[in-house]
């Protein structure tokens, strides 16, 4: 393991963070290191800055405010992962996040670091996507923003951060009463990648959905919404039939290039398939348990 | 089992070692982290070796300029072909048939490069960091040449990977039984098929790694590589470099795995003492995985065409087969192996008196291929299982009913199969019971009476069940020998060495069972040693599933010349006639005087030198040498049997249960066996549905790391059931055999027949091994499969 040589600092506060990231527009930001270390070592990533911010304080929350549950930016998936607060409030989070890789890397992997790295087979943007996350940046003046789902993923691993910014926490809605969770990943072996993977949420009150949350990764540069299907099911009845009947809508460009693993063809076939079985095990969810 | 205790009484009988599930004596240490791998070995004043490798699937070489990584600092040699020409004979090639061409590699590539990956430029510097640094400072310019990866083209030649011999063919083994004509002009049905086995690979969990040392008082060269066979590494450095042996240590210290792919003889293994010889100072190098993907061994790759001939009433009477094996870019250590082994072995358990075969060696622009556990057997298993089931469907037979007429019996055995396999001799099986092995897992696995209602019935609620079996006959235990030394101190302490050094396999614990039940004494007074040829005199390796066999026989043949000297050494203190003794537990008894008794540490100490003097003609010291011969090759056999689930809208398969019924002859410890079952058979899983080295047209190994080299993990296995059965082997007086390659041999022909039969409504053929994965599953549905 041999990576190329950078300079490390271990910051302290996101002031000195920032100030770190400052020192060369090749400045990387180190949290749980589970995807830019094995870069580091291909030398594919050859930053010459490394911004190690496990030590500054306070971003290892996971709290809930306002109506949402924030998670930090050092937040171990693991951690996240056994949260009360998380499976109760925002159970797509915790129903994703168990496929996401092995506990080993989970221990040390972090849920915004995952989200940040934005790779096009990773589930986590597509139930960031779904929920309608909220990013919490921090500009390379200090100046924070809120940057939502919808904008903050730009392509393969490319995402909304300013250069020398930091991401300092995502924010997801709490689930309302009646909600259901449900999420399907096809991937090559047991925590792998996805081929693909459909996120779903759907709320429901009296037999009527009232709202309908669903996003698919692996199709294309981005997770993508589907509304249409969303459209389909939102004050309709919440059955099987209806759900099956959104899947159908499910739609969106598959772009071959992005997923040598698995042929476009493939993936389209499957894209409704994903998406019924993601809303039926979120609808399973809703069911009085005998 | 739990471990025998010591019994009280001279006279009660002690419990066997053999046969019981003694829990792995090394696994304490393993399991706790104190493993002591090649990348562990960190001696003072190391520096460390990077080498350039092709970019290019096939180019030649137009310049090579190494002034700026020279001039860099903390680089401290550069190597190319033209510095080490003079020094440096090309790797050998061990089971090359005499016909073969000489396709041989070198240790730095000599102006043309054939692979992704060949060897150009080896550099060393004073610190890892430096050494890949200087990589990108080696300039090396090529003039590409065309590529040829397929194997159908290569064989065509359009594309000459060595001009000079007019062809990429470079052996055709050929295997002769019987009238094969005739028995097609008799035949009333021809079954005939192509099919394909893609490249995968051994993929150990611990790469290769060295350190070259040169001691500058004695000039002696100790290499530490992760191997499968330090001695023949120790004969193969001698050779390559004209240094002799005796100059030469090999160390294999723990080693994580090697399945095969460090049964080979490497470049690095010649470059780092190269290096260690100029500069006088430990040399290391760690293959890390990228690197390890197209500088390890590859594996698998082949082609089959096969014509069966058949009578209406099931017999099938003769097989003309051709195969074509991706023999990559030059021959490895050995090359011809899995060819040779495919065309001798594909008739499996059957009688098939008619046989013809031809094999081809094809070179193509791809890393080297050798040896992968099984070698050639799984891809022959695939081929002839997937043809069994293909004429048990077409006849309308049960497919085990098919199986046992055309098995042969435990009757027929032994039985001379008039083939042959390189390095290993004459296939002659030897026991075993083939028709019950296949009937205990097809009971097993439940092909009974309900399956096909329990089949059908799931296909009505949409979900697509299948069985497949697989049964095989499986060459183990060659030869030629194996060594073993057993000495006693004069605490009664037992040391066994062993020239059959393992990395993996549990080699202190099935030897210590040996030896033990040998001499009737405890398994924790045996220490077993092994992997140093400065420790262990001479041996030959572990591969081929023969140590248990070979090498453990020798143990616990130099453990009964222990024995024997033992009593000698008592009788004299006895005062006794040798007849009257006899052992027991431990030490020699008077016989009907069970009071007159002396230890096994007591008569080591009588027989040193500081004590009793010994009669004239005695030999002192509680010692022996054994070599075990082979005297041929033992045959195991074993049914696959796996049920597999198809999900039908996703193209995703499970595997719902997996049977193993398994006859490897004596069984020493059935939890080692077992061990070596599931990881075989996890192996073959992976791939059949997930692994593959796949290349692009234009010669680019597509996989760069395990993110994309798929391999199974814990959670993609199913459950593993397994059986015995014992049939030993007259070739040792012990009846093992060996165990260590059958599961990986018989998983690809078991899951892709479960597969075949899950997806039978569909009308679907399958005619190769994979990867089976969810995407290719799928293109066999059709859209809509209501």
């Amino acid at each position: 393991m041999k990576p190329a040589a950078f300079e490390y600092r271990r910051p302290t506060t996101i002031a000195a963070a920032l100030d770190d990231l400052a020192l060369d527009a090749g400045a990387r930001v180190l949290a749980g290191g589970q995807s830019l270390v094995p870069l580091l070592n291909l030398r594919l990533a050859t930053p010459s800055v490394l911004v190690d911010i496990n030590r500054v304080a306070g971003l290892d929350e996971i709290a809930e405010r306002d109506g949402r549950v924030h998670i930090g930016a050092t937040a171990r998936q693991a951690v996240v992962l056994s949260s009360d607060l998380v499976r109760t409030r925002v159970p797509l989070v915790a129903a994703a996040l168990a496929r996401v890789a092995h506990p080993q890397v989970r221990a040390r992997g972090t849920v915004v670091g995952n989200l940040c790295h934005h790779d096009p087979a990773s589930e986590m943007p597509a139930v960031a996507l779904a929920l309608d996350a909220e990013f919490a940046v921090v500009a390379p003046d200090g100046s924070p923003s809120s940057v939502p789902a919808a904008d903050f993923f730009l392509d393969s691993f490319a995402v909304a951060v300013p250069a020398g910014g930091l991401v300092t926490g995502v924010s997801f809605p709490v689930a309302p009463p009646g909600t259901g969770a449900g999420f399907y990943e096809i991937a090559r072996k047991a925590k792998d990648f996805a081929l693909i993977a459909a996120a779903a949420q759907l709320t429901v009150a009296a037999g009527t959905v009232t709202e309908a949350r669903v996003a698919v990764t692996g199709l294309g540069h981005r997770p993508l919404r589907m509304t249409a299907a969303e459209q389909s099911l939102t004050g309709g009845p919440s059955t099987a039939e209806a759900v099956r009947d959104a899947a159908r809508l499910a739609r969106g460009e598959v772009l071959a290039a992005v997923n040598t693993r698995s042929p476009a063809a493939y993936r389209s076939r499957v894209l409704p398939v994903v998406v019924c079985r993601a809303l039926t095990s979120a609808l399973a969810q809703l069911e009085p348990t005998p | 089992m739990t471990v025998p205790e010591p019994t009280a009484g001279p006279t009660a009988a002690r419990p066997k070692y053999v046969g019981g599930a003694v829990k792995r004596r090394e696994d304490p240490r393993l399991l706790l982290g104190r493993g002591r791998y090649v990348a562990d070995i960190n001696l003072a004043g190391t520096v460390y070796m990077a080498i350039v490798r092709s970019p290019h699937a096939h180019a030649r070489i137009t310049s090579i300029d190494t002034s700026r990584a020279v001039a860099a600092a903390g680089v401290l040699a550069v190597l190319t072909w033209a510095d080490i020409k003079d020094e440096a004979g090309p790797l050998p090639c061990i089971d090359r048939y005499t016909d073969s061409l000489p396709v041989l590699q070198t240790a730095l590539a000599d102006g043309v490069v054939r692979y992704v990956g060949e060897p150009v430029v080896a550099l060393v510097a004073s610190t890892e960091y430096g050494a890949e640094d200087a990589l990108s400072l080696i300039d090396v310019e090529y003039e590409p040449l065309p590529v040829v990866v397929d194997l159908d083209e290569a064989t065509a030649g359009t594309t000459l990977l060595y001009p000079e011999h007019g062809t990429n063919v470079m052996t055709t083994i050929a295997q002769d039984v019987g009238d094969v004509a005739a028995a097609f002009a008799a035949a009333d049905r021809v079954y005939e098929e192509t099919f394909t086995i893609h490249r995968y690979v051994p993929m150990p969990m611990e790469t290769r790694g060295v350190v070259a040392e040169v001691d500058p008082i004695t000039e002696r060269l100790t290499l530490t590589t992760s191997t499968q066979f330090p001695h023949l590494v120790r004969g193969f450095l001698s050779g390559v470099l004209g240094m002799p042996e005796s100059r030469i240590r090999v160390v294999a210290p723990d080693v994580g795995g090697g399945f095969g792919a460090k049964c080979e003889f490497y470049c690095e293994e010649v470059l780092a003492p190269l290096f260690a010889l100029r500069l006088r100072r430990p040399v290391k190098w760690i293959e890390d995985r990228r690197t390890s993907m197209v500088a390890s061994s590859h594996a698998r790759e082949q082609k089959h065409t096969v014509r069966v001939a058949v009578q209406d009433d099931g017999t099938i009477t003769a097989v003309d087969a051709q195969s074509w094996t991706s023999n990559g870019a030059a021959y490895c250590t050995l090359a011809t192996t899995p060819a040779s082994i495919s065309s001798a072995m594909l008739r499996g358990p059957y009688r098939i008196p008619h046989y013809r075969a031809r094999a081809h060696c094809v070179v193509t622009n791809k890393t080297p291929l050798a040896v992968y556990r099984g070698a050639g057997h799984p891809q022959a298993v695939l081929v002839m299982e997937r043809m069994v089931d293909t004429i048990a469907a077409d006849l309308g037979r049960d497919r085990v009913e098919l199986r046992l007429q055309n098995m042969l019996t435990p009757a027929e055995l032994p039985s001379d199969r008039g083939t042959a396999i390189v390095l290993a001799g004459q296939v002659v099986y030897d026991t075993g019971d083939y028709g019950a092995c296949l009937e205990r897992a097809a009971e097993m696995i439940g092909l009974s009476g309900d399956w096909e209602a329990e089949q059908a019935a799931a296909r009505a609620e949409g979900r697509y069940l299948g069985i497949g079996l697989a049964s095989l006959v499986e060459e183990t235990s060659i030869g030629p020998y194996e060594s073993a030394v057993v000495r006693v101190d004069g605490a009664g302490k037992v040391t066994v060495l062993t020239g059959s050094s393992p990395h993996g396999q549990g080699h202190v614990t099935t030897f210590s069972q040996l030896v033990a039940d040998e001499l009737e004494i405890d398994i924790e007074d045996i220490t077993v040693l092994y992997g140093d040829t400065d420790v262990v005199a001479d041996g030959v390796g572990t591969f081929a599933s023969r140590s248990a066999a070979i090498g453990g026989a020798a143990a616990r043949k130099a453990a009964g010349v222990v024995k024997e000297k033992a009593l000698g050494v008592a009788a004299h203190v006895l005062e006794i006639d040798v007849a009257d003794l006899e052992w027991r537990n431990g030490a020699a008894h008077v016989r009907g005087v069970p009071a007159r008794a002396r230890t096994l540490g007591e008569l080591a100490s009588a027989a040193t030198a500081w004590n009793a003097p010994l009669p004239g003609g005695m030999e002192f010291n509680l010692e022996a040498t054994y070599q075990h011969q082979a005297g041929g090759i033992a045959f195991s056999h074993a049914t696959h049997a796996a049920k597999v689930g198809v999900d039908v809208e996703t193209g995703e398969v499970t595997v719902l249960d997996y049977v193993v019924v398994h006859d490897c002859g004596t069984v020493i410890n059935p939890t080692i066996v077992e061990g070596q079952v599931h990881g075989g058979v996890a192996q073959g899983l992976g791939g059949t549905f997930m692994e593959e080295l796949a290349y692009s047209p234009d010669g680019q190994p597509l996989p760069m790391t395990l993110q994309d080299y798929i391999m199974p993990t814990l959670g993609d296995m199913p459950w593993i059931r397994t059986d015995h059965m014992e049939s030993p082997t007259p070739l040792n007086p012990y009846g093992m055999k060996g165990a260590g390659e059958g599961g990986a041999t018989g998983a690809p022909g078991a899951l892709v027949n479960a597969l075949q039969d899950a997806l039978a409504p569909f009308g679907v053929n399958l005619t190769s091994d994979g990867p089976w994965t969810p995407d290719k599953v799928l293109a066999l549905i059709p859209e809509d499969p209501a």
